[in-house]
């Protein structure tokens, strides 16, 4: 061979190795599926009760604890009763709401624009994004909206926070479109856990929700408060338990694996497991359904099965004794008087996989009717009754999670002794939306916020590191100051300077 | 056995004639006159060549005149005229402990003259790696090459190693270097990409890592390419170093077989000696009420907040399972948790060779039982190598094929089966003996133990959970090589490194773990192909003129990998007792990981020589990658200058000294899959699809390589005919456009944008030194020191974001981060609130305030590393030592901070007496005694002040209020890392060897050749002043994430035999 032939041969094999036609081909992953706007509605829907990430630390820990619907549990007592700091649990729905719900809904929405056969979903989709949105704008303020989820298709990485009024009158606006864009001939809704794409409910799902976010601008913004509330009505709201968007929980595993999560059980039950079932129902709770006689108390909370009288710690309850009662906010399960098991626990079918969770009610609507009623805002019914529908729908959507129903008689019973009464109304309607939202607890404390019903127990535990005074808002992450930062610093700058938790949000003019 | 070797040599025996011209014999000794076999013989100038048989003779054909080479690795090649004699003898040269004209392995096998190289390399023989039985080889390196930083997590049995030369190059990146067996890369990918993510939330395992497949009898050498220009031929593999592993060969001669017997036995310190021994069980001072059920006993196992155990003598304590027991100190408790660890490891090899065919086989069996009990490995190694040449034509084969079974790999870090968390919490009156009656034996339930339903009771773990794994490999290699003309050969050589690995892990039914308290079992399945093809020109000595010459190859190349990953997982057992899938009800497949890419490759290299002092070589390495469909080039220079030659200045005191420069470019290339929005799917609901974007990183289509510059520069220097040697190098690498999945606000709906950003530096020096002290006939000591020191700096990263997130700690928010202007690896966390003169500033009620922002509070790599080697030889016997020392690395103990909340650490007894007096004296005081409502009137104060005037106007006075110290520990546990953030240097005794060559004289008629015997031991003292109850080295990842520590299993001691007979 010469040495012409070598070089000539070697010229060949590299001519051969530079041809990379089929490097297009394994540039692709190829077990990647493509966009699919149903199987991302179902994940999202999914996502938002069953994450048992922030299920736990968002919902149970830190509003739970804030709004004492909870005590007794060592982080749930320790964080959210004492109002102690801890990132994880103060930034878990910040994280996982922007990284798996709101980014899906973006890109479902990025994916249906302009497509007349989606039409429907894209309107489905707004909406979610919106309930997706705003318990985040009221557990943080101020956030990121207009420029969340964008940084794929538009690049956008570092998103501005826009101010909460905006977010809210783009809240507005969204379920207005939505509500006007759902029609019968918008393609079918595939993939939809809520309502099986039912038109109709998620129309009303739409005012509902513009009810429900009217209403929180009462005391900032009362003139448009009034706006949303009357509009909303006018469209058509929740009629009845029927219109409840719920969502049924599968019997699947908690996992709690990162790289296999799976979100089908209930997050919020995870909690209360994960909590070794420590969780109790505070005195707060448990004494206002005693005192009043509401049959929830029954349908809520087990009987304690030892005595809580002095000298007889472990002994069966004795004759006389209160069948039930809570844990005081701010103390441990076992430092009630007789300990753990001389106190209430939570029934057993509100702690289980399948146990479904309520996002939206035909109670809650009623109850802020009640209050909008109350300030002359809407007419038709009157306040008491509008209180009075929405106090029964209380008792009887307890029936979707097994809850044995008290007959009509002694619900009538109960209801006809403890009507509107003037006077007291904003704390009879807080206290119940409060009972309503028991076990979405991120409603209930933003409810609690802008209404300042119920008054909670005073926390004097000298370990608080509030001093006792609630958080008015959970704080942001710290690391968007190395991730956000400009943007981080302008919102700061407009929320009192500091990323503190006893700064009140935008809507929050109590 | 026979029958075996005879099918060897059927195979492999290839009689090729040759035409006689004149046959020149002889005997290669040693320098002890011992015969050499395997040594080279060749004739200068031309293709022949040969090996010496087992007894150290060969035969060559050679004319009078021509100029026969003798080489062995690590001796000094010697060159002698062929004269009339016909037999030539020769006595090789051992220098010091490494000779100037040593040959060394170089990329792609290229076998090169030490004194040839523009670029540092250090080698090392197979011997200095099997001194010692462990079951990772990398393990072995640890402190023998200057700028190898070798950590050993503490992650059990089979676990992976953490070998990065010259610092860290990648911030987001693996940065374990290239392995390449043979002349062919191996995966050493690791088979759990990212303990550290995986040990923060529950489940960390670590599967191990590529190279601990390795058998480390079967490796003649090893060699460390430690700057870009030593590797960049490469190219985009080279980022991270490469490290050359050449295996046993089998050599001309009889048959010839070697036995090897070795055990080793390990043990634990777990003796927590910072905790403290004065209170047990108990909150507040006081001991569990006895009334109460176990469900509200079983708070306090964990728990070290009870009364002192000096005014509770002859007191008795419920514990969990309802049972009675003595409060009191529990002496050497979490030490009899576990077992003295004992690893056997038996081989065999067998080699033999005629004139043209050489082969050899070796098998391995290596079984662990770890010192954690019901945990352990077994590992069968066989390796078969086998040369056939003819006069123009080599054909050379490897195969190797490992099995290993590994039985209930330890849980890491947050894991609630990690058997280290649980029993580095119980509280000092609480015996872990205890722990055994984990289940009630007539109802059959698992007792609850403690109020953490993520931390498992040890002995449940270990005895009704399991975990296997199976591994399975192949990694063999076919190369060819055709002598074209005597200047040029072409070579033809493809690799193929399989494995199959499947893991088990189970859980029983009955525990407290939400998820999995019904039962659960995982089942994991990976399979790696890494195929490598290529096709190299060899072109040698080559004289363009006088004194100038030319060598240098062309090649090309093709790397196709592949990895598949499939989980499934399943809840709700059936049947107790039946570990498989279809005994559980709910059953889960996750979605298919499958990776394939390809590499296409051209590369080359001219070297000139000069004189035979002066040499330049400059190598190009061009890829095409199929992830981004993008090519890259890698250029490469450098300057190996011998002044001493050149210059001739030897004397006796000076003989050698030679300069060398290089500069290079190479680098990663990026993940697959990243430039493209994907969506994957999880398991249906109700045969609805549920899918979610894949990606967590934001794609960027335009994502490319990142790439690094080295420039570097050395002297080598050899004094007193070579008996004291040193070798400097400094270097600067830079690694631009670095790939990066860079944290981004999870607003943006993702959590990490892929980008190229950021350069990252890295500046150091590297020394080794070699000496032999004394040299007598029969005694000698030589020394090995080597010293490196790395800077690394964080130049830039990205316009909006400055701070990378390399790995976030389960408690107080703390992380291990990469800040412009920072170095790689530094601690960030919230730190106690300081006055401006820096003392602690405490809020009204006397607990501690912390800062808003995270602070740096430490850094997780070291400054600088050592290794002091020392031999000692005397006749047959060799007593060697190893000091390995690591300094300036800090580490966030989580073991520590959790003891100090659950009041264990020792100075978590400060204010106790006084608080727990108080509130007993309250207590009787007030019949409606609330504790959480209660103002300590006596406790722990806190050292600091409080701010007493505005914050504009601060007036600090002393802190005197008291306060629980339970609460005060629990609020710092929970605020803030600094307290214990520890400096983790340290100086270990690392190995320990002794040795004996039984005299010939001992065993003479029998038929055996020789008999080594050693003893040895590994980690026998360990000195660090600062890091309490675990060991400096307790990391639980070999990832990126260096500098946390939580739950960390009791570092071990070993100590072993081994015995080698040759026949």
């Amino acid at each position: 061979m010469k040495f012409k032939e070598i070089i000539l041969a070697i010229v060949i094999l590299f001519t051969a190795v530079g041809c990379t036609e089929n490097f297009d081909e394994l540039e692709k992953d190829p077990v990647a599926l493509s966009a699919n706007p149903a199987g991302q509605l179902t994940f999202t829907q999914l996502c938002m009760s069953g994450d048992g990430y922030y299920q736990w630390r968002a919902n149970l820990i830190y509003s739970g604890g804030f709004v004492q619907h909870y005590s007794g549990a060592w982080n749930q007592t320790e964080f959210g009763n004492k109002f102690k700091k801890n990132d994880d649990y103060a930034t878990a729905i910040w994280r996982n709401g922007y990284a798996n719900e709101l980014k899906n809904v973006v890109d479902i929405l990025d994916k249906t624009k302009g497509n007349p056969a989606m039409v429907n979903m894209n309107a489905v989709a707004k909406i979610m994004k919106v309930m997706v949105a705003h318990r985040l704008t009221d557990l943080y303020g101020d956030i990121p909206y207009s420029q969340a989820g964008l940084g794929f298709s538009q690049g956008i990485v570092t998103p501005k926070y826009d101010t909460q009024e905006e977010v809210y009158m783009a809240f507005f606006s969204e379920l207005d479109e939505a509500y006007n864009q759902l029609n019968a001939g918008g393609g079918t809704v595939k993939g939809d856990l809520f309502y099986n794409g039912d038109i109709a409910k998620w129309k009303k799902l739409a005012n509902t929700l513009r009810l429900r976010l009217g209403m929180r601008l009462s005391e900032v913004k009362p003139a448009e408060a009034e706006k949303q509330v009357k509009a909303a009505l006018q469209n058509g709201v929740f009629e009845s338990n029927l219109d409840n968007c719920i969502m049924r929980h599968l019997d699947a595993t908690f996992n709690d694996n990162p790289a296999s999560i799976d979100f089908r059980g209930n997050g919020l039950a995870y909690a209360f497991i994960g909590n070794e079932n420590g969780d109790h129902f505070s005195t707060l709770v448990i004494d206002y359904l005693k005192n009043n006689g509401d049959p929830r108390l029954t349908m809520l909370a087990t009987a304690k099965t030892t005595s809580a009288l002095s000298g007889k710690g472990g002994q069966p309850v004795q004759p006389g004794e209160d069948l039930y009662a809570g844990v005081k906010p701010g103390s441990f399960q076992y430092e009630a008087p007789g300990g753990a098991t001389a106190t209430s626990g939570i029934q057993s079918y509100y702690k289980q996989k399948t146990t479904p969770y309520l996002h939206v009610s035909y109670s809650e609507t009623q109850l802020l009717l009640a209050e909008a009623a109350y300030r002359g805002w809407v007419t038709g019914s009157s306040a008491a009754e509008y209180y009075k529908k929405g106090v029964e729908a209380g008792i009887k959507q307890l029936a979707i999670y097994g809850a044995p129903l008290p007959t009509q008689p002694d619900i009538d019973a109960y209801l006809n002794a403890k009507p509107l009464v003037a006077g007291t109304e904003k704390q009879q309607i807080g206290t119940q939306l409060w009972i309503t939202y028991i076990f979405n607890s991120i409603e209930a404390y933003s409810n609690q916020r802008r209404s300042g019903f119920p008054q909670l127990i005073p926390i004097t535990n000298p370990d608080s590191e509030t001093g006792g005074v609630v958080p008015k808002r959970l704080y942001y992450p710290n690391d968007e100051m190395q991730k956000n930062e400009a943007n981080y610093l302008e919102a700061l700058s407009r929320m009192g300077g500091t990323n503190d938790w006893l700064n009140k949000v935008w809507w929050d003019a109590n | 056995m026979k029958k075996i070797l005879l099918i060897f040599m059927i195979v492999f025996t290839a009689q090729v004639s040759l035409a006689q011209v004149k046959n020149v014999k002889g005997l290669i000794t040693d320098s002890d006159g011992m015969p050499l076999p395997g040594a080279s013989v060749s004739v200068q100038g031309g293709q022949k060549g040969t090996t010496t048989d087992f007894d150290g003779l060969y035969t060559i054909e050679a004319q009078s005149g021509q100029t026969l080479v003798f080489t062995y690795v690590g001796l000094e090649t010697q060159k002698i005229v062929v004269g009339d004699a016909a037999a030539i003898n020769v006595k090789m040269k051992l220098a010091a402990s490494h000779a100037l004209n040593e040959v060394v392995v170089t990329a792609l096998g290229i076998k090169r003259q030490k004194k040839e190289l523009g670029y540092a390399v250090q080698d090392l023989k197979g011997d200095q790696l099997n001194k010692v039985i462990t079951t990772n080889v990398a393990t072995a390196l640890s402190g023998k090459i200057a700028g190898v930083d070798v950590s050993i997590p503490a992650t059990g049995v089979g676990g992976s190693t953490r070998v990065i030369i010259r610092g860290i190059s990648s911030i987001g990146e693996s940065n374990q270097p290239l392995y390449i067996v043979d002349g062919v890369p191996i995966d050493n990918s690791g088979l759990n990409n990212d303990t550290a993510a995986t040990s923060k939330w529950f489940d960390g395992r670590d599967n191990g890592d590529g190279i601990s497949s390795i058998n480390p009898n079967n490796i003649e050498s090893l060699t460390v390419l430690k700057g870009a220009a030593a590797a960049a031929l490469y190219g985009s593999r080279a980022l991270n170093g490469v490290i050359l592993i050449t295996t046993k060969k089998g050599s001309k001669g009889k048959l010839q077989v070697e036995l090897t017997s070795g055990v080793s036995f390990d043990r634990v310190n777990a003796k927590y000696s910072d905790y403290q021994t004065e209170y047990g069980s108990g909150t507040n001072g006081t001991l569990p009420d006895p009334t109460k059920g176990p469900n509200e006993i079983y708070n306090y196992t964990t728990s070290a907040w009870g009364p002192k155990f000096s005014e509770s003598v002859g007191q008795q304590i419920k514990i969990f399972d309802g049972s009675m027991k003595p409060y009191a100190k529990v002496e050497n408790n979490i030490q009899d948790f576990f077992n003295t660890g004992v690893t056997l490891s038996n081989g065999i090899a067998l080699s033999t060779g005629s004139e043209n065919a050489f082969v050899r086989f070796g098998y391995n069996n290596l079984k662990n039982d770890d010192v954690i009990p019901e945990s352990g490995l077994e590992r069968n190694d066989a390796s078969l190598s086998g040369r056939i040449k003819s006069d123009k034509f080599t054909l050379d084969a490897n195969v190797n094929y490992m099995v290993e079974n590994t039985q209930n790999r330890p849980g890491l870090g947050d894991s609630p089966n990690n058997v280290g968390y649980s029993l580095s919490s119980l509280a000092p009156s609480f015996d872990q003996a205890w722990l055994k009656n984990y289940k009630n034996e007539e109802t059959g339930q698992i007792y609850p133990w403690n109020t953490n339903v993520y931390q498992l009771n040890p002995y449940f773990t270990t005895q009704a959970n399991h975990n296997s794994s199976v591994k399975n490999r192949f990694i063999g290699n076919v190369t060819g090589t055709y002598q074209i003309k005597n200047w040029v050969a072409l070579t033809f050589r493809t690799g193929l490194d399989s494995y199959a690995f499947s893991s088990k892990d189970f859980m029983a039914a009955g525990s407290t773990w939400p998820g999995r308290d019904e039962g659960y079992l995982g089942l994991d399945n990976i399979n790696v192909s890494e195929m490598n093809t290529d096709i190299i020109a060899t072109f040698s000595d080559i004289k363009l003129a006088t004194d100038f010459t030319f060598s240098g190859i062309l090649g090309t190349g093709r790397r196709d990998f592949k990895r598949d990953f499939n989980s499934r997982f399943a809840t709700k057992i059936i049947e107790p007792g039946t570990e498989y899938i279809s005994n559980f009800v709910n059953q889960t497949e996750n979605a298919p990981v499958v990776t394939r890419t390809r590499t296409n490759s051209v590369y080359g290299s001219a070297k000139f020589d000069y004189k035979g002092y002066l040499y330049a070589e400059f190598t190009g390495r061009n890829d095409w990658f199929s992830v981004i469909n993008n090519n890259a080039f890698y250029p490469a220079a450098s300057l190996g200058f011998v002044f001493s030659d050149a210059f001739g200045i030897q004397s006796d005191a000076f003989n050698y000294g030679k300069f060398r420069a290089s500069w290079a470019q190479v680098s990663n290339a990026p993940g697959a899959y990243k430039n493209a929005l994907n969506y994957t799917s999880f398991s249906s609901y109700d045969g609805q699809s549920v899918i979610n974007i894949k990606n967590s990183a934001a794609p960027n289509a335009n994502l490319t390589y990142q790439s690094k510059t080295g420039i570097e520069f050395g002297f080598e220097t050899g004094f007193f005919k070579n008996r004291l040697k040193a070798d400097i190098t400094l270097y600067r690498e830079d690694t631009a456009d670095q790939t990066l999945d860079l944290a981004s606000s999870a607003t943006s709906g993702y959590e990490f944008l892929s980008v190229n950003a950021g350069q990252l530096r890295n500046e150091g020096i590297e020394l080794f030194i070699s000496g032999t002290p004394i040299k007598t006939n029969n005694f000698e000591w030589g020394i090995d020191l080597n010293f490196s020191k790395n800077k690394n700096s964080i130049i830039s990263l990205h316009p909006d974001i400055n701070t990378y997130a390399i790995s976030e700690a389960r408690w107080a928010g703390a992380a291990i981060v990469a800040q412009v202007g920072g170095q790689y690896g530094t601690i960030i966390g919230r730190d106690f609130l300081r006055t401006p003169s820096g003392e602690k500033i405490v809020d009204a009620n006397g607990m501690p305030l912390f800062t808003d922002n995270k602070v740096n509070l430490g850094k997780g790599l070291p400054d600088w590393a050592a290794g002091l080697t020392n031999r000692f030889s005397y006749k047959g016997i060799t007593l060697q030592f190893l000091i390995d020392m690591k300094f300036g690395m800090d580490v966030y103990s989580m073991t520590n901070s959790l003891a100090a909340q659950k009041g264990l650490l020792d100075v978590t007894t400060e204010g106790r007496d006084a608080y727990n007096e108080a509130r007993a004296e309250a207590v009787a005081n007030d019949p409606n005694f609330s504790q959480s409502t209660w103002i300590p009137t006596a406790g722990y104060v806190a050292q600091g002040v409080v701010n007493t005037g505005t914050p504009a106007n601060p007036v600090y006075v002393e802190n005197t209020k008291p306060v629980n110290p339970q609460d005060y520990w629990t609020t710092v546990f929970n605020n803030t890392p600094a307290p214990f953030i520890y400096d983790a240097s340290y100086v270990k005794l690392r190995e320990v060897s002794l040795g004996y060559n039984i005299p010939k004289s001992v065993f003479n008629g029998a038929k055996i050749n020789s008999i080594y015997v050693s003893a040895f031991a590994r980690n026998l003292l360990t000195f660090n002043k600062d890091l309490p109850n675990v060991d400096p080295e307790s990391m639980y990842t070999s990832g990126n994430g260096q500098g946390f520590e939580y739950g960390s299993l009791p570092f071990r001691q070993s100590y072993g035999f081994n015995i080698k007979v040759a026949f």
